[in-house]
């Protein structure tokens, strides 16, 4: 069955090339160029996914957002701009999957919709065994190998790579994964907390920790684990 | 809390200026003895000592061991500024180098002996100026004086002691004093010491001995020593009552006032008043009431030391005009809110007392109403009581040699027509000759010529006329009342004469000189450059006071820049020192100052709002008399002015460039978000396009040259805006020059419609040109953007089915271009917003920079056009660019160019 894309821009040269490029992917596409529409086009076609520009002319993009969320629990991947990083944030706090930064190329579009689609059929449970570029971790047994070597992790590294294995591919930001792992204050802490931890796994887990593979910064929003 | 605990919210402004002042200032600490050998310099140099170790950047300004071991050894380690040697009259002194302390500029330095005169030539006079200058640099120093070289305290110091002293230094520097250490020694240990030759040789130390260094000599001194620093602690310990707010004695709002004079008394009174001002905290004011009596040399110098020593310890000055001093002290008063008067007992003189009706003090008393009046004795028992010439004969009897004389020859001519006439008239009618003389006199002598022709013209024609002649013997006695008579009504009505004159005249001046600073206020306030008021006052000086002057406005960066008006002293490199001098220590200085007093001129430094302006610099034409006090406030109050106008035109300049800073941010933030979604979007169209083309082998052919068209339409837009933002700046840079030439009005509209046709695609264009179309002077790719601009702006704001009107047309004989949309129209309030660049209408849909409109605005104000834009009739808008008649003047006569 062909997947259903709704995508809500106000550009018409933005919704021309991701209409091709999707169809040509082998989806089918729904547009709507503002947010009032968009959210109709939502409850009227309920699209397997909707990509969301954050700058809209009527509604803010984060109100879209936010108002999809209340019923809808389609992945939502949201167009932002260079220098947004708030607006990235807020909206990955705010329940949407996944981001991309103008510009950017059809390649990349594609792949993040194929993890959020895939997340979404995934069940709850997800699967007992996660494999990545070398790493492989049995959830069952809380066995970490790094090249078939057997790596130990202490709890807290161990946990918080539990939290980044069941989002894996997606970004996760800092409050997000700092409300996984029930850490609660100050999020500047917080921050400098997670970057300690998270370097103490790059040692661990990734072949050169100085350029990590596995687990990805993303600049001033978050972490992301690679998943293929 | 009780209402009266709370401070006064202008005290509290005053206390955190004076902080404010004293964060930016050095601290100053004085070591305080009662005579010499008490040990102020060792205790000073083991303090010194201690914050050595402490680490602290200290250094020894002047240290003056006077022979003394004990002294040597400590200053041993201290790092000591080498003294500067100054040749004055072929002997070569020693004194501090003070620019080489401010070049160092430590943490803390010594500064020895700080009552010391300096060589002449030297910067300052004395060395406390130089002290105040280290402070104000922000260096901390530490001093060290004895009791009797105190200002307030000089005067029963040199009683006590004996001596006159001559060296002093003013009280307001030991109010400055942030701290204030006694060094304190019984007099039997300090007499000890001296016998054991600690303090001097001992042949010197047994002279000592027997003057200055009396037991009884040394404890009067440790007592006023004592007290003067107890006061000093009061007052501290009073400051901080009132900062903490604890309760106490709140300072009244008292306000001492002293009457100066040219007495020797008057010092005293002066001192006295200082004093009582210091403990009860209060402001104090020196009057000095000038009648129309002129003072001599000797007595005008005598006040302005006065009045000199006044301001030194920190009263604020007033001169004012009277005739009677009384009524001038007591006018004063009352203009000050004085609650307090001081004034000196008077010698005075029966007699004079009983014409004045009565002597100042008493009139003073008798007239004060609430406020307190001391009458204080002077501590001088008068060396130099005023010569007897002024203290006997009457007000206005001392008068210009000259006019003495032209009444005495008056009296004698007169006497002369008297001899002619008497044969036919009689010697009665002489007598009306005389008082005629002298009435004629009146007006043109003071009051002391008049009596003495009054009293001439009565001898002489008792002498010469009545008989028997030449004997002084009158035999009639109505000739005796009629000789009375003449010498009353002459003297009385001349007197008279004369004061009405001088009071006329006083009041002559004192209009000259409040309308001149009425004038000067008035054209001040009238000019915006620093340039113009400069002018304006050196004008309104040149043409006042016998003076040059040229005036120096600080610059952006706090320096003083070169003269915005060049004076004839300006090439001298010594004069531009001292303005720079007055300039950054806010004090006069030059000519008549104690700061360098051998330069040419004489400095004021221009203060408003505590910020120094500028300078003024005077260049008295009159000599070496110092500009007498009137002179004085003049200048006071046009500096004043000057500096406030300084200061307003400065913050007007400052308050237009924030409205332009401010103005350029929110233009930054809009043409960031603008701009930046303008250029993102068509990128992103682009990358997008091409990713998608290389990156999905199954599309269509279609599809394929659809993303192709896109990339294609994307470059178009994103080189459509690189072309606006380009003639924008071709716009705002002013490098715009229409080239312009002859166009058929129907030709320029048929292009702008054909260039814009991707966007009026499916839409009907209507045109309105009457034919044959009239020719128009313009630039012709200039107007077909500027059109096609509007085209656009219409296709985007109304809806695709409505067409879009562009015409010509000729009104008032104006050419007249329009263009015309069926849209919803424009808001009346933001028909002027639209052609501001980067400005987008809330209601204008995705995309665009918000250049269009600015850019048609551009263009057509470089023709000397203009646009507006209205309703149109029948719904929509109607944007209007007209071209002035000029334009269109030629075109029945295409050659005229």
């Amino acid at each position: 069955m062909q997947q259903k894309i709704l995508i809500i821009d106000d550009e018409l040269s933005i919704r021309r090339f991701l209409r091709i490029g999707l169809e040509a992917a082998g989806y089918r596409v729904v547009e709507a160029d503002e947010g009032d529409a968009g959210l109709a086009k939502a409850v009227a076609e309920r699209p397997d996914l909707v990509i969301l520009d954050l700058m809209l002319p009527d509604l803010y993009g984060l109100e879209v957002l936010t108002r999809l969320r209340e019923w809808s629990r389609s992945p939502i991947i949201v167009l932002s701009v260079q220098g947004g990083e708030e607006d990235k944030i807020s909206a990955l706090d705010g329940g949407a999957d996944d981001y991309l930064t103008k510009p950017f190329s059809m390649g990349e579009l594609l792949a993040r919709i194929r993890t959020a689609l895939r997340h979404a059929v995934r069940s709850p449970d997800g699967e007992p065994i996660f494999q990545a570029r070398g790493l492989t971790v049995d959830l069952g047994r809380r066995i970490v190998k790094r090249s078939e070597q057997t790596i130990h992790l202490s709890a807290t590294e161990y946990e918080m790579l539990v939290v980044f294995i069941r989002h894996a591919g997606r970004v996760l930001t800092h409050r997000q994964v700092l409300k996984e792992i029930g850490h609660d204050g100050e999020l500047e802490s917080g921050v400098k907390y997670l970057r300690v931890f998270i370097n103490q796994l790059r040692k661990k887990i990734e072949a050169d920790p100085a350029r990590p593979e596995l687990l990805l910064t993303e600049p001033g929003v978050g972490y992301r684990l690679v998943d293929q | 809390m009780r209402e009266e605990n709370r401070p006064d919210p202008e005290e509290l402004l005053q206390r955190l200026k004076r902080e404010e002042a004293r964060t930016r200032r050095g601290r100053l600490k004085i070591f305080l003895g009662m005579a010499a050998g008490v040990g102020k310099t060792c205790a000073m140099l083991r303090s010194a000592s201690r914050r050595l170790e402490e680490g602290r950047d200290l250094v020894a300004g002047f240290i003056e061991t006077h022979g003394r071991e004990e002294t040597r050894r400590l200053l041993d380690g201290i790092p000591v500024i080498p003294r500067k040697k100054v040749e004055y009259r072929g002997v070569t002194l020693e004194e501090m180098d003070l620019d080489a302390i401010l070049e160092r500029k430590p943490a803390i330095v010594l500064v020895d002996e700080l009552a010391h005169s300096n060589v002449p030539g030297s910067r300052h006079a004395r060395r406390w100026q130089d002290v105040i200058e280290l402070i104000e640099a922000g260096i901390e120093v530490w001093t060290a004086v004895n009791v009797q070289h105190i200002e307030s305290r000089a005067h029963t110091a040199g009683q006590i002691a004996g001596t006159e002293i001559r060296e002093t230094i003013p009280d307001s520097l030991l109010d400055q004093a942030d701290e204030v250490e006694l060094i304190d020694l019984s007099p039997a240990d300090l007499i000890e010491r001296l016998k054991d030759g600690k303090i001097y040789e001992l042949p010197r130390a047994q002279r000592a001995l027997e003057h200055f260094f009396q037991p009884e000599t040394l404890t009067a001194l440790r007592e006023l020593s004592l007290r003067l620093t107890a006061e000093h602690v009061d007052q501290d310990l009073r400051e901080r009552m009132r900062e903490k707010r604890i309760v106490g004695p709140w300072k009244t709002n008292e306000r001492l006032l002293v009457a100066v004079s040219a007495a020797p008394t008057s010092a005293d009174l002066i001192r006295w008043t200082r004093r009582q001002a210091y403990i009860l905290g209060s402001p104090w004011t020196a009057v000095y009431v000038e009648t129309s009596r002129r003072p001599g040399e000797k007595e005008h110098k005598k006040v302005m030391e006065h009045l000199d020593l006044a301001r030194e310890l920190g009263a604020e000055i007033v001169t004012t005009h009277d005739e009677s001093v009384a009524d001038g002290i007591l006018r004063v008063s009352r203009e000050c809110n004085v609650s307090q008067i001081v004034v000196g007992r008077t010698a005075s003189n029966p007699l004079l007392d009983l014409l004045r009706g009565g002597s100042i003090t008493g009139r003073i008393l008798k007239n004060s109403g609430s406020v307190d009046v001391h009458v204080v004795a002077g501590e001088s028992n008068g060396q130099t009581t005023p010569s007897l010439r002024t203290r006997v004969l009457p007000e206005g009897l001392v008068s210009n040699r000259s006019q003495y004389i032209v009444s005495l020859i008056a009296v004698s001519l007169t006497m002369g027509v008297g001899f002619l006439l008497e044969p036919f008239a009689g010697y009665r009618s002489v007598s009306i000759f005389f008082v005629l003389t002298v009435l004629l006199l009146a007006l043109i002598v003071g009051r002391g010529p008049v009596v003495l022709a009054a009293a001439a013209s009565a001898l002489a024609w008792n002498f010469f006329f009545i008989p028997p002649r030449y004997t002084f013997y009158v035999s009639k006695p109505e000739d005796a009342l009629m000789l009375f008579s003449i010498f009353a009504v002459a003297a009385v009505t001349g007197v008279l004469t004369s004061r009405v004159r001088s009071r006329e005249n006083l009041v002559r001046r004192r209009e000259a000189l409040t309308t001149s600073l009425y004038r000067l206020a008035r054209d001040l306030a009238a000019l915006d450059r620093s340039a113009a008021l400069a002018r304006a006052t050196r004008d309104h000086l040149e043409q006042s006071l016998p003076v040059h002057c040229s005036i120096r406005v600080r610059t952006e960066h706090g320096l003083l820049g070169s003269p915005a008006l060049a004076g004839e002293d300006d090439g001298d490199e010594k004069e531009r020192a001292v303005a720079r001098w007055c300039f950054e220590n806010r004090r006069p200085a030059g000519r008549f100052t104690d700061t360098l007093p051998l330069s040419k001129c004489h400095y004021l430094p221009l203060l408003a709002s505590g910020q120094v302006v500028g300078v003024l610099q005077l260049n008295f034409l009159t000599g070496d008399r110092p500009p007498d006090p009137e002179t004085r406030m003049l200048l006071d109050a046009v500096a004043s002015q000057l500096a406030s106008a300084l200061l307003r035109v400065e913050g007007a300049k400052r308050a237009g460039e924030l409205r332009l800073t401010a103005e350029s941010d929110r233009l930054y933030r809009n043409v960031l978000s603008s701009v930046s979604h303008e250029l993102r979007t068509p990128i992103a169209a682009m990358k997008g396009a091409a990713s998608t083309l290389l990156d999905s082998p199954r599309i269509t052919a279609e599809q394929r040259d659809e993303l192709l068209r896109e990339i294609l339409l994307s470059s178009d837009r994103l080189n459509g805006l690189v072309e606006d933002l380009l003639d924008m700046q071709r716009i705002e840079s002013g490098h715009l020059r229409p080239r312009l030439e002859w166009c058929d009005a129907a030709d320029l509209i048929e292009r702008a419609v054909s260039d814009r046709k991707s966007v009026l695609a499916g839409r009907g264009v209507e045109i309105h040109v009457k034919s044959p179309s009239p020719l128009v002077h313009v630039d012709a790719v200039l107007m077909i953007q500027a059109l096609g601009n509007l085209l656009a702006n219409a296709a985007r704001h109304s809806l695709p089915g409505h067409p879009i009107h562009i015409g010509f047309a000729m009104d008032a004989g104006a050419a007249l271009f329009f263009v015309e949309d069926e849209g919803p129209g424009i808001p009346v309030e933001e028909r002027d917003r639209i052609f501001q660049k980067f400005y987008r209408s809330p209601s204008s849909g995705p995309g665009g920079a918000g250049l269009g409109l600015s850019i048609v605005r551009g263009f057509v104000e470089a023709h000397g056009g203009s646009v507006a834009v209205r309703d149109r009739a029948g719904g929509g808008s109607r944007f209007e660019l007209r071209f002035p008649e000029e334009a269109m003047h030629a075109a029945e006569d295409p050659d005229h160019r």
